[in-house]
């Protein structure tokens, strides 16, 4: 059975509360019962109520279920059962599954059973007139939903031409309300990924020293985003799809059905949770041992919902992925798992970040509204100079750490003046580090660190 | 690049106020004719299409750089589980098991993962009692990174040179370092300085002094009895108390020899000790510190009691048992009768704790004669005695009921008591401790006793913390935090030594 290690629970809690409640479970003492098999690990937990939780965890997913009625998922019992068994593996001994344990086990089964049935089904042939059906209303559909995003984009040629008429200067003395309006319009015509980017405006200009630099770039790569959508029928079909992924489109998980699958031993190099909106979103990097490629899954989730649990950083897992359509594949979903994960001990990442930022000038190259980019640089030194965190490569260039960035004193540490591997996202202007290995340890950096 | 720059300038005024400006041949010639946009969006897209040029063009800066590596640990690295406790307490669980348990770390000869060090400083600089025990426990990489940052500063050893210009503590340290090491050069580092010095730092170097002292310091001490600050003096015949060989304590017994006169029993008669009050003190009694008003006492004891005790309290107790040829406890029983029987007990117990007398102290504790409180700390007495002696006693003190739920100033007293004692308590003291508290537990254990009691079950051996967490009435208000700390305590500790 593959035990996660203590970081590797950590990276699947919720939130901050969640590991300070999870670590307070961690005790064998708070535990009324413990076991284990080659599958899973459950345990049942005195909570407040008369009836101690049944916690148990399916660590092929991994997969929670407990009878509290927290809405957090994995909830604290999940993430102290898990780093139980992390710290004191020999506290939960190998038994057979109780029945609320097996019972769970095989409904898990079952449902995962239907659904790849389902899925099948789906894919049965069904009579032509019925497919045609569909395919018109599909057809519908789509034509609709660009009517109204056209409409959209006029509004905002005229709201961005205003911009520029008047200035920066005087947009950055605008109520939050002048972007929130645009922005409204934006999700009205259904060009959420525009409308996003919108309300980082406000953002953008309290952002200090170089927001000017910043508000122009954006707005001018938004000009350049209407640009492409007059233009989607003369595009390549890689830019295109970037074009309407930018403005908000989303490509369903079945329309990767026929894409070409990469099969690679993927290192799980680093993983961030934000909050977009009440929306959590986890960003998971994956790269490839075999082709160097990287790889980027993206999970959603509603405040206290899963996200998906199944990638944990810091381990290799040989999969097949599908890459969403783009200029620059990056988006991917793992389609087939093959083998149990390993532990990840040496990243192959770039020698110098000069190698570094020509991948993402490539990548910029096939899609210019990329926001972030994977950036794994070996042998370098962080450094601190004049209240700015810096990294610096062997041949002796430096790229700032991002502001944002809480770990930078950790990653001092961690390097004690030697040089180390870092994988972060580059923005552009500084490198965001998610993770750290020194000394052959992976080191999460994406999330908290105790 | 300039064309950029110019772009800024004018997005910044608006567009509309200045002509376009130029973009660079590389650039216009990939973007090719512009012209039949509107001024706006022309605009935009040149300023869109700078933007990426930019981006994907981004050179890094270089910099010279020469940085000196933290040396290599010579010490092994925790186990995961032991990491697994490390990031609990710091997550804020059983977070009092964190002193003991980095203590263990450096004795293993282990040290923290790095990544953790930030926290472990941070708490460190919060909290005084962690910093050498961070910086022992955290190896290399500890000295090298908290020299990184000037908030980390407590890890450098303080160094001689900032003995005249560092801060009050920094000062304190160096001098605690010199009187361990040359304990007459300390002094004279003190003596060259003294005048210089405010009230409360000379206070504080003469307590430092108390290190090593000896009959070479009472030159010094003896010229100090003039110093201008009261507290200052006082700190002074504290130490000059210590030196039976000092002219002080000669004069302090001249002037009480002729008070004091021991007649031995008879067949019918028990043996007395009678007691003549002092007279008023002259000027030079007042400046060995003979002041009745010194302790506020006065008025209840009154004015020629106290010069009884102070006089007592600065002579050698040797000089009683050999004047009058009786022991300790002889001398305890002959003054029980006496009207100052409690003011004599006073007197005595003071000295027993300067000249940190054994049998002195345990004849005082089974005297029965309980001394005025206002001079002494509580049960001081019983720091006097060798640890062993001092488990007995505090044993006994748990069986007449210190430790009841109803009296919290007694906790208190008993916490310090213990604290007293060294390291672990002995395996009998900590059985007898478990069970009183088991048993104050039964029914709950109100919120304000809690960190105490903790800091009871944090000196249990750990070789009992096994059998300490069982038997305990879980369910009851406020217990189950502290079965915790047990079993915390006890994986944390054993995952020390296994991995």
């Amino acid at each position: 059975m593959q035990i996660l290690t203590t970081e590797q629970v950590l990276a699947l809690a919720p939130d901050a509360a969640s590991i300070k409640a999870g670590q307070g479970l961690s005790n064998p003492g708070k535990w009324v019962s413990l076991g284990r098999d080659d599958r899973a690990v459950w345990g049942e937990c005195q909570g407040s109520g008369k009836n101690p939780y049944r916690t148990q965890a399916d660590l092929t997913g991994p997969a929670f279920q407990c009878s509290c009625p927290s809405r957090k998922f994995p909830c604290k019992h999940g993430i102290g059962l898990l780093l139980l068994l992390a710290a004191t593996p020999a506290r939960v001994s190998e038994t057979a599954a109780p029945a609320w344990v097996a019972e769970w086990l095989t409904k898990r089964q079952a449902s995962a059973e239907k659904k790849a049935a389902k899925a099948e089904a789906e894919d049965a042939p069904v009579d032509p007139e019925t497919v045609a059906k569909r395919e018109a209303d599909r057809t519908k559909r789509a034509a609709k939903r660009e009517d109204r995003v056209r409409a959209g984009l006029i509004d905002l040629e005229t709201w961005l031409g205003d911009l520029a008429r008047q200035g920066l200067a005087h947009a950055k003395q605008q109520p939050a309300q002048y972007f929130d309006t645009i922005a409204a319009r934006m999700i009205d015509a259904q060009a959420p990924g525009i409308a996003r980017r919108l309300r980082e405006w406000p953002g953008v200009f309290a952002s200090g020293d170089g927001w000017a630099d910043r508000a122009l770039a954006e707005a001018g790569t938004l000009r350049w985003l209407l640009h492409g959508f007059s233009r989607l029928d003369t595009l390549p079909e890689g830019l295109g799809a970037s074009v309407r992924q930018a403005i908000g489109w989303t490509t369903a998980e079945q329309e990767l059905e026929g894409a070409e699958l990469q099969r690679d031993r993927w290192q799980v190099i680093g993983q961030i949770v934000e909050e977009e909106d009440r929306l959590r979103v986890q960003r998971t990097w994956l790269i490839g041992e075999e082709t160097r490629r990287p790889a980027l899954c993206l999970s959603f989730a509603a405040t206290n919902q899963p996200l998906d649990l199944s990638l944990i950083p810091g381990t290799v897992i040989e999969a097949s992925v599908a890459y969403y359509p783009s200029g620059a594949p990056l988006r991917a979903l793992v389609r087939e798992r093959h083998g149990e994960p390993k532990a990840l001990v040496n990243a192959i990442g770039c020698e110098t970040f000069a190698e570094a930022l020509q991948r993402t000038a490539e990548l910029l190259a096939g899609d210019p509204w990329l926001e972030r980019t994977p950036c794994l640089v070996r042998e370098c030194l962080p450094l601190r100079r004049d209240d700015t965190w810096w990294l610096c490569d062997r041949d002796g260039a430096i790229v700032p750490l991002a502001r944002q960035f809480p770990h930078a004193w950790a990653l001092l540490a961690l390097s004690g003046g030697a040089p180390v591997t870092v994988f972060g996202e580059w923005d552009g202007h500084a490198l965001h580090p998610l993770s750290t290995i020194a000394g052959e340890r992976f080191i999460a950096l994406g999330g908290a660190l105790a | 690049m300039s064309a950029w720059k110019d772009y800024v300038t004018a997005a910044l005024l608006g567009s509309g106020k200045s002509v376009l400006p130029a973009l660079p041949s590389s650039v216009q010639s990939v973007l090719g004719d512009t012209e039949t946009l509107d001024a706006e969006s022309r605009f935009l897209t040149h300023a869109g299409a700078l933007a990426l040029w930019r981006r994907a063009g981004w050179k890094p800066l270089r910099q010279e750089i020469a940085v000196v590596a933290a040396e290599p640990e010579s010490t092994a690295s925790l186990g995961r589980a032991s990491i697994g406790h490390l990031r609990a307490m710091l997550a804020g669980r059983c977070l009092s098991v964190l002193p003991e348990w980095l203590g263990e770390v450096a004795r293993l000869r282990r040290h923290v993962p790095p990544e953790l060090l930030p926290a472990l400083l941070d708490r460190a600089r919060q909290e005084r009692a962690l910093r050498s025990l961070v910086i022992s426990a955290g190896g290399q990489r500890a000295l090298w990174l908290a020299a990184q940052n000037p908030l980390w500063s407590f890890g450098e050893s303080a160094l001689p040179e900032s003995w005249e210009t560092g801060s009050r503590d920094q000062r304190l340290a160096i001098l605690r370092r010199w009187r361990t090491e040359t304990p007459a050069m300390a002094r004279t580092k003190v003596e060259e300085v003294w005048a210089a010095e405010p009230a409360e730092i000379r206070t504080a170097f003469v307590a430092e002094l108390a290190t090593h002292l000896s009959e070479e310091d009472a030159p010094f001490l003896e010229r100090l009895l003039d110093d201008r600050s009261k507290e200052a003096r006082r700190a002074v015949i504290d130490l000059l108390a210590r030196l039976p060989a000092s002219p002080f304590v000669a004069r302090m017994i001249a002037r009480v020899t002729p008070l004091l006169h021991f007649t031995k029993g008879g067949l019918l008669s028990r043996a007395t000790l009678e007691v003549t009050l002092p007279g008023d003190s002259d000027a030079a009694a007042t400046r060995d510190g003979l002041d009745p008003k010194a302790f506020g006492q006065q008025k209840i004891l009154g004015e020629k009691t106290v010069l009884l005790v102070l006089l007592l309290s600065a002579v050698p107790l040797r000089h009683w048992t050999e004047t009058f040829q009786q022991t300790p406890a002889a001398l305890l029983k002959a003054v029980q009768k006496s009207e100052f029987a409690r003011a004599l007990a006073t007197g005595w117990a003071w000295a027993a704790l300067r000249q940190q007398d054994a049998t002195w102290a345990e004849a005082l504790l089974d005297g029965g004669i309980a001394p005025h409180g206002e001079f002494l700390p509580a049960k001081p007495l019983l720091t006097v005695l060798p640890d062993a002696a001092r488990a007995v006693r505090l044993a006994a003190l748990l069986r007449e009921g210190a430790l009841t739920k109803k009296d919290t100033a007694r906790w208190q007293d008993f916490f310090n008591l213990l604290s007293t004692l060294p390291g672990h308590l002995p395996p009998a003291l900590a059985r007898d401790l478990l069970a009183a508290l088991r048993r104050e537990c039964a029914d709950g254990l109100p919120w304000h006793l809690r960190s105490l009691a903790e800091s009871f079950l944090l000196r249990l051996p750990p070789s009992m913390l096994g059998e300490a967490a069982q038997g305990w009435p879980i369910d009851q208000e406020g217990v189950a935090p502290l079965v915790e700390i047990l079993s915390f305590r006890h994986d944390a500790l054993t995952a020390l030594t296994q991995s």
